[in-house]
């Protein structure tokens, strides 16, 4: 496996595989970031933002559109039997809906 | 299996800019011989976007604004009011780190029968968000 590439995809729908600055300043404005753009807790009106999602009983469509901003997966090229990444790429889960056990999927084809 | 990794400069000399690599990118996968395989083109950096949109500038100019929108340049330095705590440490880009996560760090590609296999207006772009300083491209591609 000394050059090719690798998967790593949240297996939920309510989570994400990212990569960006390991800097917990940054990670603190992600999250007050993406709470205003789709904040947990709407309302329960559709008409001022409330989210249809959750008349299905659940109360986490907030983290279904968090995911869709932050993405789903990372494919990073391996080379030389390493991961090829810039000077400041650092790999990231963020759960967006947690509090039970999922799973993050990582592939690496080649020979 | 058939590899080819490549490092593409980039040397924006504006802050926030578009550029397309669509041709760069199609004589890598003809230098590659790749004729049925994958290619990956990611920006190395961490506050630049590799996309696939449409070739047309008027969107361009619109994904602009709405970033700055989203995530503007400068919301102040109070963090109650939108200001960002990353700024806090002496960087003025945490604007450029919001932006490029909206529009993604890569793409993944089809290649087939040696050609990018892409839909009739896709075309692939590189767009800076932090720039005035030389940054990375990775392209890397696999296949038979």
């Amino acid at each position: 496996m000394c050059d090719t590439m690798c998967l790593g995809n949240a297996m939920h729908i309510t989570a994400s595989v990212f990569i960006n600055d390991n800097e917990p300043g940054l990670h603190a404005d992600y999250d007050r970031w993406l709470e205003k753009l789709a904040p947990f807790d709407a309302g329960d009106d559709p008409a001022t933002g409330g989210y249809l999602h959750n008349r299905t009983g659940e109360d986490n469509a907030d983290a279904h559109h968090k995911r869709q901003i932050m993405g789903r997966e990372v494919v990073v090229a391996i080379t030389d039997g390493r991961l090829h990444l810039g000077p400041w790429e650092h790999i990231f889960y963020y759960e967006f809906d947690g509090r039970r056990r999922k799973r993050i999927l990582v592939k690496i084809i080649g020979e | 299996m058939k590899t080819l990794t490549r490092e593409l400069w980039m040397d924006i000399s504006q802050r926030r800019q578009i550029v397309s690599i669509h041709k760069e990118v199609e004589d890598l996968v003809a230098e590659s011989g790749v004729t049925d395989g994958l290619i990956l083109i990611n920006a190395m950096h961490i506050t630049a976007s590799v996309f696939i949109n449409d070739n047309e500038p008027g969107l361009h100019a619109d994904y602009d604004r709405w970033l700055e929108q989203l995530a503007p340049f400068n919301p102040g330095g109070d963090p109650n009011s939108g200001g960002y705590l990353h700024n806090q440490t002496g960087e003025d880009n945490a604007d450029a780190h919001h932006k490029r996560q909206i529009m993604g760090r890569e793409v993944v590609v089809a290649i087939t029968e040696g050609q990018l296999h892409l839909g009739p207006w896709e075309h692939i772009f590189y767009y800076e968000f932090d720039g005035r300083r030389r940054k990375r491209i990775l392209v890397k591609i696999i296949g038979e």
